[in-house]
């Protein structure tokens, strides 16, 4: 039985591991990418001028 | 009428490419000889015991054919894009599909010749007995370079068209030949063993509708892929 | 392009989190131990539902593709995108739960069963894909060509699984919430409910960004061109 406990932990750790970890991927993409967009158009709105 | 327009397109291109490859014989010949040299590579790793190199005979003979026809495929785009060619092509009036049935019968025709070179190859290197329902086996190698040779053509139109093609064509091409793979193989090993329990005709049929499947979908496709 | 910016998604994403919290406890602490599998059953409730993301995710794949070929919105081609990578990640989970839940249940890690094998094939079919996006430059090109893929490669499943079926055939019934003990039934629905939440928020996050990096590409275009906007 504690056997079978080391398998549903890992299960459960991995499924985990593997959400937080795009979620955290997905927040820093989306982070550069928002910054990137606004330097951007920073520089649309200086070339208007 | 429209329709011997379109043949003669078809016709057109395929001879084009077929002259080409005729030309620079050195494409066809290393492309053979690649396949055999596969051949014999497996025989190291399943031989030397007859029995085994019988068993093994099928897939071996598959996955030569796969991995030498995959440098077919980009090869029949190859000389196109060199030379700027195929934009021109795309001058053309006329069905953007047609552009695809004639690659596909030229790449068909160069690819059935290789095989017959790699049959006979392992026939010789595997011992393989010929069994008597003979005509069967010829119908499953036929149906099965149809299904390889309707992917590879399609795939190769975008692949050949990238940074990374030699990488590229086999990863997006492998995955989707899994059904043509393990019919044909499956098929042709049961009909080497003498198809004691009559599975080879299910196998044929499955890669007959794979084929009809994919080749309905890859006309109907090819014009998205070719024009941009 | 519009770009979309954060709202109510970022409160959806708060709930989905938290509901797929609660309703892992909730399975975990009312579920029964199995008579012949004891607790290793909890394992299917992160498996399972992973296994059910990764086919509703090839779906949205394909409905996306066939609309991007159908009417040629830039967005659809995002959203599939976005789709596949999300699909990509819950079908690696999957294959590995599979493996983690087959080493106790079955005494192997791996199993050629037809189940498995098309499961695979079709993490190869979504990795292949997302090569295709990341070699590819010209947007245009890209959409197109990866919209035929996805849409090659959505026919394709049905036929692998079929083949392989035949090919091998030793697995056992697919299970059902009909032909389990209803005590599972409520925590698998409601766990596969909180994965598919987490599905949404995961491909709408994957989108937004997408679709700044297209608009930012858009602006710098722009500004190459002498600041003529739109």
């Amino acid at each position: 039985m504690t056997r079978n406990w080391t398998f549903v932990i890992a299960a459960y750790s991995l499924t985990w591991a593997v959400i937080l970890g795009y979620l955290v991927r997905l927040h820093r993409g989306r982070r550069r990418a928002e910054s990137a967009y606004d330097t951007a158009m920073a520089e649309t709105r200086a070339g208007d001028r | 009428m429209t329709w011997n327009e379109d043949w003669g397109r078809i016709s057109a291109i395929a001879r084009k490419d077929l002259i080409t490859e005729r030309r620079s014989k050195a494409g066809f010949n290393s492309v053979a000889a690649l396949g055999v040299t596969m051949l014999v590579l497996f025989g190291f790793a399943f031989g030397p015991d007859a029995q085994a190199l019988r068993d093994a005979a099928a897939g071996a003979l598959w996955l030569a054919i796969l991995f030498a026809g995959v440098l077919a495929f980009n090869r029949s785009y190859q000389v196109e894009l060199e030379s700027g060619a195929l934009d021109e092509l795309l001058q053309y009036p006329g069905a953007r599909w047609t552009i695809y049935a004639g690659k596909l019968i030229s790449n068909l025709i160069f690819v059935s010749l290789m095989l017959a070179i790699v049959v006979a190859a392992g026939i010789v290197l595997f011992q393989i007995h010929i069994p008597s329902a003979w005509p069967m086996l010829l119908v499953t190698l036929l149906l099965g370079i149809v299904g390889l040779v309707t992917l590879g053509t399609f795939y190769a139109a975008m692949a050949s068209r990238t940074r990374a093609r030699e990488v590229l064509l086999p990863l997006l091409l492998f995955p989707m030949l899994v059904p043509v793979l393990l019919a044909a193989m499956s098929a042709s090993k049961a009909l080497l063993g003498g198809d004691l329990m009559h599975e080879a005709s299910a196998w044929i049929r499955l890669l007959l509708g794979y084929d009809v499947i994919f080749l309905v979908a890859a006309l109907f496709a090819f014009e998205h892929v070719i024009e941009v | 392009m519009v770009v979309p910016r954060p709202g109510a998604w970022r409160w959806f994403g708060v709930f989905a989190f938290a509901f797929l919290i609660f309703t892992q406890t909730l399975a975990i602490l009312t579920s029964p131990p199995d008579r012949d599998m004891g607790d290793l059953e909890k394992i299917l409730y992160v498996h399972v539902p992973a296994a059910w993301i990764t086919f509703l995710s090839f779906f949205v794949v394909l409905a996306f593709s066939a609309r991007y070929l159908w009417k040629g919105r830039e967005k659809d081609d995002l959203l599939a995108a976005a789709a596949a990578e999300v699909g990509a990640t819950f079908n690696g989970l999957t294959l590995l739960l599979g493996m983690i839940w087959g080493r106790p249940a079955w005494g192997v890690w791996w199993t050629w069963d037809a189940r498995l094998t098309s499961t695979l094939v079709l993490f190869l079919i979504f990795v292949g894909y997302l090569a295709l996006r990341e070699f590819v430059d010209d947007a245009q090109r890209r959409a197109q060509w990866s919209a035929v893929v996805g849409a090659l490669g959505a026919i394709n499943v049905p036929i692998v699984y079929m083949s392989v079926r035949w090919w091998r055939t030793l697995h056992q019934i697919q299970s059902n919430p009909n032909t389990m003990d209803p005590a599972y039934v409520l925590g698998l629905r409601a766990n596969a409910f909180a994965f598919l939440f987490i599905m949404i928020y995961f491909i709408h996050q994957r989108y937004v960004i997408a679709s700044l990096q297209r608009a930012t590409e858009h602006a710098a275009e722009a500004v190459a061109l002498g600041g003529q906007q739109e």
